[in-house]
């Protein structure tokens, strides 16, 4: 393994970066203590991620983003999204609770299973609509 | 007070191995100043030459007098008749020297329109050995480890001996540095004079042996010569004055200083002789003590005869003379006191009579003037002379050494000097192959800044005679120089250009720069500040 290139600059203007480059791997690993902002780089031949922390932000720009804790709490005061551009799985080896004013599930597709008791319940008006409605169970229960 | 005599007369001329025997009767005049130490004299003869005119002389050394080839002179002087009192043969005043100059004056005849020449009058000049090669001897060397008699013998080559009785001469020496650049004016015979005056020492001639020596007082061993008041014109005497001031040594070393005042006789109050010296070495102030009381001036009775007759009493410097009741001097002469030494003589001889009167004959009539110098035979010590001074120090640049690591590493190095554990740095001086040793100490710099001087490191060395001191560095480390274009300055350390750290401040633009950069091998830190910057880097070269 060659020596690494470690670089500390502080300048008055830009602020402070530490670097660190390793020429055989092609990698560079950067915090920059910006004027606005802390800048976290890290290049290497198949990615580059980037966390942007700015004042009113925290901006994390990778290939791959684990979180692994105890507890994990997100909590906003105004909305938030969670997308994925292909799959996104939420899962609980307990519970599992959606809770909104407005809770909507949707998809081309919406499969809802259960491997025990399965509960639908409104205190208001229940629909459930289709084009087809089937009922299958070995005793139906309506009423 | 003169008087006349009718003296045999030996002169012989040698140069080249061929001798030209010069009779008695030509002699014309002769001079001779001898002194302890050696002699100077002239003399003054004629050839006749009148071969021109067919006649039976011809002068053979006309044709090779006037070169520069050396050439002996060998003159010895007796009176034909001895004095009453003397036993058997008197011994005659003879020395043998080298000719230091020779003039020659050419006597025409009028006698027809060609002129003819008849006669040549020559004049020689000449001194003991010693004095005429090394009063033209003007050498810089360097000895180091060995004597001063040692190192003079080099010098005395084969041309004349050399010996010495005197322990300054023949104790060994750290360093010996004979300064005697031509332009100086201050030649090998000066030196010697001085050296011994500031060491209270002497040198001795034997004009019996031809032998030199170095002494420590000028005692002789000779049988005095019993000397009669009828050969005697008159006596002087005249006082040595002793020094009256009391000796002092001033010693400036900081650590320890000291003021001290060695015992000496018949000082005047509030008279004082003194020495500033900076030693740290108690021994060598002791030694500069030892020296002050040693070679002061204790002073004593110098006598002055002035002679009516060339009697048995006429002796070289280094003989004894002996005047005693009965001897017909004065009664209560102070010359009865004690045997006298011979300290030195003084002869004027001339004859006064026409060119050729005696010409070819084995004597010459010559009116003389002779005065003898004597010292009572207790009085040994040499007196203080007036010498000149040789010019110190010699600046002679040197190479420092060091045996610390790697030949091709710039190390420091120090050793402490057995005797006197006086920590010391050894540099090489190239012209002399050969190596001093200098204070380990700093030049220029405050005591805070401990940066000695490394191996091969080119530098200024102001040799004195006995000891030797860095003056100054001579040329910049090649790693530390920057380029020209560049306005700035660096300091670097390190053994190598691969293990070094530089400290360089320098100009981009108006902007000063400083950096601060430490390199081993291929590992690199470093830090610099620029226009409200500060860059730490830490990598590896060519990595």
């Amino acid at each position: 393994m060659s020596a690494l290139k470690c670089t500390i600059t502080m300048d008055k203007t830009q602020g402070v970066v530490i670097e660190v480059v390793d020429a055989d791997a092609q990698a560079k690993q950067t915090i920059s203590l910006l004027k606005d902002s802390i800048v976290l780089t890290v290049v290497g031949t198949a990615a580059t991620s980037v966390v942007t922390q700015k004042a009113d932000s925290v901006s994390i720009k990778c290939k791959s983003f684990s979180v692994e804790a105890d507890e994990v709490s997100c909590k906003s005061q105004m909305a938030s999204t969670f997308a994925a551009n292909t799959d996104m799985k939420i899962s609980g080896t307990k519970s599992v609770s959606v809770d909104g004013m407005n809770a909507k599930l949707s998809g081309t597709t919406v499969s809802v299973t259960a491997q025990g008791t399965l509960n639908a319940e409104a205190t208001g008006p229940a629909t459930l609509k289709g084009a087809v409605a089937n009922v299958t169970a070995p005793v139906v229960m309506l009423g | 007070m003169t008087f006349r005599e009718r003296f045999d007369v030996q002169l012989v001329l040698t140069r080249e191995g061929k001798t030209f025997e010069i009779p008695a009767g030509n002699v014309r005049a002769c001079s001779l100043s001898l002194q302890r130490s050696g002699f100077v004299a002239s003399v003054d003869f004629v050839l006749r030459d009148d071969s021109t005119l067919a006649g039976s002389f011809k002068d053979e050394l006309a044709p090779v007098f006037l070169t520069s080839e050396a050439m002996s002179v060998a003159l010895s002087i007796v009176p034909l008749r001895p004095t009453p009192e003397a036993s058997g043969e008197q011994t005659p005043l003879a020395v043998t020297g080298l000719v230091t100059r020779r003039e020659l004056e050419e006597i025409w005849t009028d006698w027809s329109a060609d002129k003819p020449l008849l006669f040549r009058i020559y004049r020689i000049e000449f001194a003991d050995p010693a004095k005429a090669r090394w009063s033209k001897h003007f050498p810089v060397a360097l000895y180091t480890k060995k004597t001063l008699l040692a190192a003079l013998q080099e010098h005395a080559a084969s041309a004349f001996e050399l010996t010495s009785s005197w322990s300054v001469a023949t104790t060994e020496l750290p360093q010996l540095f004979f300064n005697l650049q031509r332009e100086y004016d201050v030649s090998l015979q000066a030196f010697v004079d001085w050296y011994t005056d500031q060491y209270g020492g002497c040198v001795i001639y034997d004009y019996t042996t031809k032998v030199y020596s170095l002494a420590v007082d000028e005692s002789s061993t000779a049988t005095a010569v019993a000397c009669f008041g009828d050969d005697v014109a008159r006596a002087r005497f005249m006082l040595r004055e002793r020094d009256p001031a009391q000796p002092r040594i001033l010693n400036s070393y900081a650590p320890s200083p000291a003021t001290v005042s060695p015992q000496a006789q018949g000082v005047v109050s509030g008279l004082q002789a003194d020495y500033l010296i900076r030693k740290a070495i108690l021994a060598d102030q002791s030694d500069r003590e030892l020296l002050e009381s040693g070679r002061r001036e204790l002073g004593g009775t110098c006598v002055e005869l002035t002679m009516s007759a060339f009697s048995n009493a006429v002796v070289a410097p280094g003989a004894k003379v002996s005047c005693k009741p009965g001897q017909r001097f004065g009664k209560g002469s102070l010359l009865l006191t004690e045997d006298l030494r011979v300290d030195r003589l003084t002869l004027a001889a001339a004859t006064t009579g026409a060119l050729d009167a005696d010409y070819g004959g084995s004597s010459a009539t010559l009116e003389v003037e002779l005065v003898l110098g004597l010292k009572f035979d207790s009085d040994v010590k040499p007196a203080r002379r007036r010498t000149v001074t040789p010019t110190y120090p010699g600046l002679i640049e040197g190479l420092v050494s060091s045996e610390k690591g790697a030949k091709t590493d710039i190390t420091w190095d120090m050793t402490t000097a057995e005797q006197t554990q006086v920590q010391e740095v050894v540099v090489n001086l190239p012209v002399f192959s050969q190596s001093v040793s200098v204070p380990f100490e700093p030049t220029f710099d405050s005591f805070n800044n401990f940066r000695p001087r490394g191996r091969g490191e080119r530098v200024l060395v102001a040799l004195d005679l006995h000891e030797s001191r860095i003056v100054r560095t001579l040329s910049f480390r090649p790693e530390a120089v920057l380029q020209s274009d560049v306005c700035g300055e660096q300091m670097v350390f390190g053994k190598t250009s691969k293990s070094i750290t530089k400290l360089s401040h320098q100009y981009s633009g108006d902007v000063p720069i400083f950096d601060v950069t430490r390199v081993h091998d291929d590992d690199r830190i470093q830090m610099t500040f620029s226009e409200g910057k500060v860059l730490i880097s830490v990598a590896e070269e060519g990595g």
